[in-house]
């Protein structure tokens, strides 16, 4: 650009754009919301066959439209408000330099050169001359000591040396101010370099099909263009060091909303991590690291898939050289473990999408992805909630046992539901959301020869104590959130499935500035690191314990054995000091049984805790200390 | 029956994010009343084909709004519009023009989604209608569409301008 052009030149142009693509992301966003709670949720519960399923893979496919319109409209939005920055400071200099110049009775030329008059003492009889000079644009102008090295310095102290002996005083203010009018065409001229290339990566795709390669250039344009605005966000303030979720949530609530839209499209990967925001931003967030994260999955399975390596290999006899068996290479094994890792995410996501498609299905509510990573631990992290925790009257966690990986991760998906729906029912007026937390490694093994361990994992708490820190920290999130959201807090429930309610138990040690729950439920319980209810750091009347039959006697048993509870006190134990809650499930897996909608006993006692109908709980046995 | 208008503004007033709702509700198309699912298929073809036409809508004003945003105060400098050639030849703004690009290529994508809100409305539609005589004949209307929104790697993709 030259000067002329930096003249014309109106920011505003990339402010308005922002503005429109800001709106359009909005917009879409929103009809992505309707489509996916509306219309696909409700065509899948009334309308059955093949010819429903051909219409909703068309629904499917305007979704996919709907999401790369918002994910990349708000790419456009940020880098439009970046340009749009350095452009209007640049453009700003500029017009001070030139306002400067004019009142000091200068002429600012077409080319940017600066014409100043005649003036000063007269020498042999004569006023020295008016003249023109051109600027240049040189580094730091604002007289710092003369570096020999740096040619800008120099050429600082050369101005300064010509003006100092020039008899007319207007030359050497003449020299400034083109000076500073060079600078700002410099400057103008750098970010308009770097920002139309990045612009023009964000053109649309030029077909209605979105692929996995388009969300690989989607992840690619957002690197472009965290990389052009980083001074643009080098202003913002970024979020704290040290990630305490209260000073997230405060760091979140002190962005302007064009601040918050830059980290959401920027960042996605963080900000859907960061515990303390807003439920809302962190589902936008994580859909993005969910397609995203599919593609980069899809693409690499296909390419895994064209090169199998040779199986197996024949082991031959040392000394007679005959063969003697086959065993798998270690490039198969290799291979096929990649393969597994894969699989497992692909059939995680594809649970979670599934999951997004039910909103509107047997009234479930929408979904919220608070949390995503198909290779974070060694299993995958998925939190998902049912309807926004962030405005719920009452809160559950539901934290799901051994053998739980991102794979099958819709048994417990599916719990959530049954006790978003039984709780719903039980306070129709109220609000409640119920989110599946799965972010951290569960032992995979229960008992001897699971999984081929000799040792089964789940007699160790390690588990269970390196999950504990992670999950307060969640819980700490959701709770500043809701502060943030409506002042006030949730009633929330900690719900521990099996080994889950270990994770609860080193939960509740560590000590925080919020509450762990209001209620505790230990669910088929093998222990929880503390031999009396009161440790939990509750009273015990807010603890509650259930038994199933079956198998959930040798877990809770195993447990005991394994020193999973403390003095091998396990939470259904009379001297735990828990309310005992009825339960009629015939087995370790069987506590949330519905029967055409009715809810099994196990399953309405815990939907009561969760709403807070304490007085209408089945007892066994009432809590004591 | 200027709920859009409304549900702009209001949207730029920043009062609240969940268009959803407002959208859906301004609409007709809200989730109260009939919480029992609807009983024929007819009704639930239909349904769904209004909810189509919702979007449509929504993609429609995305459109004005993304125009509207083009137009600055000072209207269309023509010599502006001219495309720079080379990468650092010209003295003008080679941001101005890449933005006018991204802007034509966008509102090419947003006419396209709208066409194809049309082509599964009008599908829902008819399916509504009992036009199709089986099961049969609507699956295949709407895996027409799915030819017709093929991918284009050759010119997608990595052609975005690249």
């Amino acid at each position: 650009m030259d000067y002329a052009a930096l003249k014309a030149l109106q920011p505003s142009e990339f402010e308005d754009a922002a503005a429109g693509y800001r709106a359009t992301r909005d917009l879409v966003s929103g009809a992505k919301d309707i489509l996916e709670q509306r219309i696909a949720g409700r065509m899948q519960a009334d309308l059955e066959g093949e010819a429903a399923s051909a219409a909703l893979k068309q629904l499917r496919e305007l979704w996919q439209n709907f999401h790369y319109v918002q994910v990349e409209c708000g790419l456009l939005t940020t880098a439009l408000t970046a340009l749009f920055s350095e452009m209007e400071a640049a453009k700003k200099k500029l017009e001070a330099a030139v306002e400067d110049a004019r009142a000091d009775k200068m002429t600012v030329n077409a080319d940017g050169s600066v014409s100043y008059p005649a003036g000063g003492e007269k020498v042999d009889g004569k006023v020295p001359e008016g003249g023109k000079v051109t600027g240049s644009a040189g580094g730091d102008r604002g007289g710092s000591p003369l570096d020999p090295v740096d040619p800008s310095s120099l050429a600082d102290a050369l101005d300064r040396q010509a003006a100092a002996q020039h008899p007319n005083p207007y030359f050497g203010r003449a020299i400034e101010y083109a000076n500073r009018i060079a600078e700002a065409v410099k400057e103008a001229t750098e970010a308009d370099e770097l920002w139309a290339p990045k612009l023009r990566r964000l053109t649309a795709d030029d077909d209605l099909t979105v692929s996995a390669k388009d969300w690989i250039d989607v992840e690619k344009d957002t690197g472009g263009v965290r990389k052009a605005a980083k001074s643009y966000l080098d202003d913002i303030k970024p979020p704290p060091q040290h990630g305490d979720p209260i000073a997230n949530a405060a760091w979140w609530r002190g962005l302007s909303p064009e601040e918050q839209d830059a980290y959401l499209s920027l960042h996605p990967a963080s900000v859907g991590d960061l515990d303390g925001l807003p439920a809302e931003v962190r589902d936008e967030a994580n859909r993005t690291v969910l397609a995203e994260s599919r593609a980069r999955v899809t693409e690499e399975r296909t390419r895994l898939l064209a090169q199998e390596p040779t199986k197996t290999k024949v082991l031959y006899d040392p000394e007679t050289g005959s063969p003697v068996g086959k065993v798998d290479t270690v490039e198969w094994t290799q291979w096929n473990d990649r393969k597994k890792k894969l699989d497992n995410a692909i059939s995680g996501m594809d649970i979670i999408q599934r999951r997004f498609e039910q909103t509107g299905t047997g009234d479930l509510p929408k979904a919220y992805l608070l949390g995503f990573d198909p290779f974070a631990n060694k299993d995958g992290r998925v939190i998902i909630a049912n309807g926004n925790p962030d405005t719920a009257d009452h809160t559950a966690v539901f934290v799901p046992g051994t053998k739980t990986v991102l794979g099958n991760i819709d048994d417990e998906i599916d719990k959530s539901d049954r006790l978003w729906r039984q709780s719903n029912k039980l306070a129709p007026g109220e609000s409640t959301s119920t989110i599946t937390w799965f972010d951290y490694d569960a032992p995979l093994s229960a008992k001897p020869g699971d999984s081929g361990h000799i040792d089964p994992e789940a007699r160790h708490d390690s588990y269970a104590s390196k999950a504990a820190p992670t999950l307060r920290h969640f819980l700490d999130g959701a709770e500043a959130a809701h502060r943030s959201a409506t002042g006030d807090t949730a009633h929330t429930t900690l719900i521990g499935h099996s080994y889950g309610s270990t994770v609860i138990g080193d939960t509740t040690k560590y000590p925080s500035d919020y509450r762990v729950a209001d209620d505790i439920i230990a669910v088929g319980s093998p222990g929880m690191q503390v031999d009396r209810a009161a440790d939990l750091g509750l009273n015990p009347k807010h603890v509650w314990a259930m038994a199933g039959g079956g198998d959930d006697k040798w877990v809770r048993e195993g447990g005991r054995l394994a020193g999973l509870g403390d003095n091998r006190v396990i939470p259904t134990d009379p001297a735990f000091g828990a309310n005992l809650m009825e339960s009629d499930s015939p087995s370790h897996g069987g506590f949330w049984a519905e029967e055409n909608d009715r809810p099994s006993v196990s399953l309405e006692n815990q939907a009561k805790v969760i709403v807070g109908r304490y007085d209408d709980v089945k007892l066994d046995r009432e809590a004591h200390w | 029956m200027t709920t859009f208008e409304q549900e702009w503004a209001r949207l730029k007033a920043g009062a609240s994010t969940d268009v959803s709702t407002r959208l859906a509700s301004a609409d007709g198309w809200g989730n109260g009343g009939d919480s029992g699912g609807l009983r024929s298929d007819k009704k639930a073809w239909t349904a769904a084909a209004s909810g189509v036409g919702t979007l449509k809508e929504i993609v429609k004003t995305a459109l004005t709004e993304l125009e509207r945003a083009q137009k600055s105060p000072g209207g269309f400098d023509p010599l502006a519009v001219i495309p720079v050639m080379g990468p650092t030849a010209a003295p003008g703004s080679q941001c101005i023009a890449a933005q006018r690009e991204v802007y034509t290529s966008w509102k090419r994508y947003l006419d396209d989604v709208s066409s194809r809100c049309d082509a599964i409305k009008g599908r829902l539609e008819k399916a509504g209608e009992d036009h199709y005589k089986n099961d049969k004949a609507v699956e295949g209307a709407f895996d027409e569409l799915e030819k017709r929104y093929k991918d284009t790697p050759q010119v997608g993709g990595q052609s975005r301008g690249r």
